[in-house]
This record gives structure tokens, sequence and C-alpha cells, in this order.
């Protein structure tokens, strides 16, 4: 087995797991991820001492099991991810591909805005939106989504351009092909492998930028379960409980790496060359 | 170097007029502006001052004419936690946030820049391997939990360094950590391959032919060819940054303006906000112009072009 099969297959393994413990979420965990039980607080993991296989995990300060905080939590953090990278993707795609084929003052507009997007800063606008709008589930995968089409509208570009002068293109272009077809049934589908590796690397980039906001305060506000506001609560129990703000620490970090693995797998499969 | 400077110069004034319509078109568009700058108990006096003031009543292409008016004088309107123009709040914090990033920068590049160079002096070996590895696992973590992370063993189990808040040198060690750490990764990975690449070029060999000490060949002939992809890197990651200096600040109560600016939407502060957003993109705009004048000073090549 190849490396890039290896990355594949071991990354594969581990997100389908964590997806399906997020989508039968209510069957796996041990608790209800809302219910306090103020005598059980601040229960610490179960390998130190006081701890319990009651709550693995430990208690958070209002008695809630935090491993089914963090379960309940990959919903959310999967949910937005997937929704924003879809999102951004489509923006995107359709902004590159557009400058890359019809190209002149279409592409001067697009490909500026790309650049002038690029230079100010994801979480300010974020910050701006959540400042108009407040925090919800919804206006995170906008702000997200938002915030993130520039990477695919320059890569579908310059991808885009350089199709355009391929025989099979002029071909279609000599035929009479219209260009919304040309785009949509020869260009397209070309860009398909590209677009998976980098939706899968982003989707792993967006589930850091939600737990960032959700750890600010801007993101699904409390008591929410999310990996970011559970990192946030813990961060002002460090003394006493330091596995809250921990655990979802490493939830996070697990599944971002996990994902950055399976992505470049994808990469090095589709693309032997890189 | 005066004409390539303004010819840099001359889009600066487009990106803060794109900066200040965003801003603009959010703040109207997305919603009633009484409901965002108001909160539930507002009267009826207070809708009608605020309607005065935003010239609500005009259409709203002259509503941004007033606005950029306003702007351009320095008036964000006032802060309504602190009772005096919001300008003058963000420029009290700005200082604090100017410390914490340039302290973060040096730190980012004597790190980055000595652990690229023993990684590739020590290439293959397991100084490289282990710089290489610790490289790629920080560009996978999170910053906020790196800061809780450092946090937990130097203050709470060393004791060594305070949790938070600002005073003397000891508080900033850990805050500019954090912020480092988004470059340090880069600057490291950087560097190991530019000083492998440079090693074998020909005015290298030349230089240790003659005999002149390793130390020195390092720093003079080989490093220096390593600044400019690490200068580019950093005009390119300038956004990253300070987008990072807000979670760094609110990991460790810093008070500069991310902390200020987080607070203020949680008071609904918004003249505080966007006073904070727009000083914050002049800030980039400016360090940009920074980079790309030390770049072609360092480079001819970039000049000429």
């Amino acid at each position: 087995m190849t490396a890039a099969k290896a990355k594949i297959v071991i990354g594969c393994t581990i997100i389908l797991a964590i997806v399906l413990t997020a989508i039968f979420a209510p069957l796996v965990a041990p608790h209800d991820p809302y219910q306090q039980q103020v005598i059980l607080r601040l229960k610490p993991p179960f390998w130190m001492t006081g701890g319990s296989l009651r709550f693995p995990l430990g208690t958070d300060s209002y008695g809630r099991d935090i491993l089914s905080r963090l379960i309940f939590g990959s919903r959310l953090s999967i949910l937005v991810g997937v929704a924003s990278v879809v999102l951004s993707m489509l923006i995107g795609t359709t902004a590159g591909v557009l400058a890359g084929y019809v190209g002149g003052k279409t592409e001067e507009v697009i490909m500026r805005t790309v650049d002038a997007q690029t230079a100010f800063p994801d979480v300010l606008l974020a910050i701006l939106f959540v400042a108009a709008l407040g925090g919800s589930f919804l206006n995170l995968i906008v702000v997200l989504g938002i915030s993130g089409w520039m990477v695919y509208a320059r890569i579908m570009f310059g991808l885009t351009r350089s199709l355009r002068e391929r025989p099979f293109v002029e071909a279609a272009v000599s035929f009479g092909g219209r260009s919304g077809y040309i785009m949509l049934r020869h260009i397209l589908p070309q860009l398909v492998p590209v677009l998976t590796v980098v939706a899968t690397l982003q989707v792993g980039q967006m589930i850091l930028q939600e737990a960032a906001l959700s750890f600010l305060g801007l993101g699904v506000p409390p008591p929410a379960a999310t990996w970011g506001n559970i990192l946030a609560e813990g961060r002002d129990r460090l003394f006493l409980a330091p596995w809250i703000a921990n655990s979802a620490g490493i939830a996070i970090v697990v599944l971002v790496l996990t994902i950055n693995i399976f992505g470049n797998g994808l990469r090095e499969w589709l693309d032997p060359k890189s | 170097m005066l004409g390539y400077l303004w010819r840099r110069l001359r889009y600066l004034p487009v990106s803060l007029l794109l900066v200040l319509f965003v801003t603009f078109s959010v703040l109207r568009l997305t919603g009633n502006p009484v409901d965002i700058y108001l909160d539930m108990n507002r009267t009826p006096e207070q809708v009608e001052a605020l309607t005065q003031k935003l010239h609500l009543d005009q259409p709203l292409i002259v509503q941004f004419g007033i606005y950029l008016r306003d702007v351009l004088k320095g008036d964000f309107g006032e802060s309504l936690q602190f009772g005096v123009p919001a300008l003058e709040v963000v420029l009290d914090r700005l200082g604090n946030t100017l410390e914490l990033v340039a302290v973060a920068l040096g730190l980012a590049v004597i790190l980055g820049i000595a652990g690229g160079a023993v990684a590739a002096l020590r290439r293959d070996r397991l100084a490289d391997i282990v710089i290489s590895f610790l490289a790629v696992l920080g560009q996978s973590m999170p910053s906020f939990w790196l800061g809780i992370l450092l946090i937990q063993l130097f203050a709470l189990r060393l004791g060594w360094l305070p949790t938070s808040g600002q005073g003397g040198l000891s508080h900033i060690v850990l805050p500019a950590l954090t912020l480092a750490a988004y470059l340090i990764p880069n600057f490291i990975l950087i560097t190991r391959t530019g000083v492998i690449e440079t090693s074998n070029e020909q005015f290298v060999v030349t230089a240790r032919a003659k005999g002149i000490p390793p130390a020195r060949v390092m720093l003079v002939h080989v490093l220096p060819n390593t600044l400019n992809p690490i200068l580019s890197f950093l005009g390119l990651q300038l956004g990253k940054l300070i987008g990072g200096s807000i979670i760094t600040e609110s990991i460790f109560a810093w008070p500069g303006i991310g902390r200020l600016m987080v607070s203020s939407i949680f008071q609904r502060d918004i003249p505080v906000v966007i006073a904070a957003i727009c000083i914050m993109c002049v800030a980039i705009v400016l360090a940009n112009l920074l980079v790309d004048v030390a770049l072609s000073m360092l480079d001819p090549r970039i000049r000429e072009a």
C-alpha cells in the first residue's frame, strides 16, 4: 500500500467514525449534554483520582458530562464546516471559472476583488457580521462561506485559463457550443479532482475558524454544546479543572489533523506528480 | 525608490475605500441601523437622534458620502460605553496591540530562522527531524488551545509566569509566544528550504573555499537570501496575524484593540467596533506597504520590475 492510500484509509476510517458518532449522538452519548447536576460538578476524568467511568471525561462546572457535550458538539462543528465549504465552493468556483473563461473586464473585477478580500482578515469580517446580525448557526455558515471563497476562485481561475486553450474546449467552441454549456459540461468536470482536495482541506480550516469564533463568544451562544464554547468555559476553570479545556482542544486537533491527513492523501493519490 | 513608493501608495486609498464600503454595507444593509446601534430599551428620542445623526432619512448613497466624510475627519461617533469619541478609545489601546505584535514578530523571526537554520545544517539528523515535526504539528494546532496549554504549563504548573493581564516583562512572554506560533512553523520550514537551496550555490561554495569561518558564511552569505521569502510570506499572513492578535488578547486578557473589539460587541458598542476594524485595516495596509518597501530595499530585482 502506498503512503497516499494509507493516508486515505486511515483518514477515512477516523472521519467516518467521528461522523457516525455525530449522527447517532443521542444513542452514543452516555448522558444528556444539557443536563445539569450541581452535586456532580467538576468531576475529573476516570484516570484521575476521584473520577469514575460514569463520566469518562469528567464534568464541567454545571455538572454536565463532558464526553456527551463533545459528542453533541461534533455535530455543529462538522455541519458548519461542511456547509460553509459548500457555500464558499459554489461562490468561488463560479467566480473563478467565469474569470478564467470570459477574461477581460470580468476577470479584472473578480480577481481584484479576490486580492482585496484576501488582505482583509476573515476574523474581522466575521466580527463585523456578528456585530450586525448576532451569532447563530446560520450566520456562522454564511460568514465562513463568504470569508473563504477566494481560495477556490484563485485556483479555479488558473486551471480554467489553461483548460480554455486545450483542443477539446476549442473543438466545443468551434461546434458552436454556448459559453455556459462549455463551462458546465467541458470545464467543470475537469476541475472536480482539484476541487475535492481543496474542499476537503478547507473543511478542517473552517472547523478551526468556527471553534475560534465560538471561543471568542461570537459563535452559537452558550449553553449550546460547541467545541469552542467548551474550550472558552474551560479557560476560566483551568486551575481547578484543566480537563474541560483540554478535552475540547484534543477533539479539535484530532478532527482537523485527520481531515488534513485525508486531504493530503487524496491530493497525492489524484496527482502523483506532487 | 521614490517612484516605486509612489506606485505602491496609489493603491492605499482604494483599499481603504473598499474597507469603508464593506463596513458601511454590512451595517446598513443587514437590517435596521436603529436595531443595530440601540438596544431594546431605546426611547423614541434616542431613535430620532440617531436618525438625525446617521441621516437615515436620506438616500443610501448620500448616507455613504456623509459616512465617508465623517470617517475621514476621524469621527466614528461616540463610544456608547465610555462616552468619549470611539476613535480615542481605540487609539488608547493601539500601543498595547502594537507592543504585543512587535514582540511576537521578534520572537517569530529569532526562533523561526534559528530553528530553520539548525534544521537545515543538521539535515535528516535527529535535530532536523524533531524541529520539522514540531513545525508540522504547530501548523495544525489551534492557537487558542496552544495559549491555554502554555498557561497550564508555565503559569499554573511551574508558576514562572503570570496567567494573564498586563504588567512587567513577564506578562508579555506567553501572549507573544502564542501569537508568534502563527508564524514560527512556516518561518522554520521556509528558512530550512532556503538554507538547503542556497548552500549549494556557487557563491557559498566559493566563500567556504576561501576559508571563511562557517558561522560567517551562514550569517553573511546564506541567511540574507532567505529573508526575501520570509518577508513575502509575512506580507501574505499579516491579516492572519491581526486576527490571531484578537484571539490571543482574549485568552490572556491583554488590553489591546482585539479584546476591546470583542468586548464592545457584547456591549453593543458599534462605533468602537467599526473604529477598531478600520484602524486594523489601515494597520494592515501600512504594514503591507512596509513589507514591500523592505523587500525592494533588500532585493533590487523587485524595484526594477
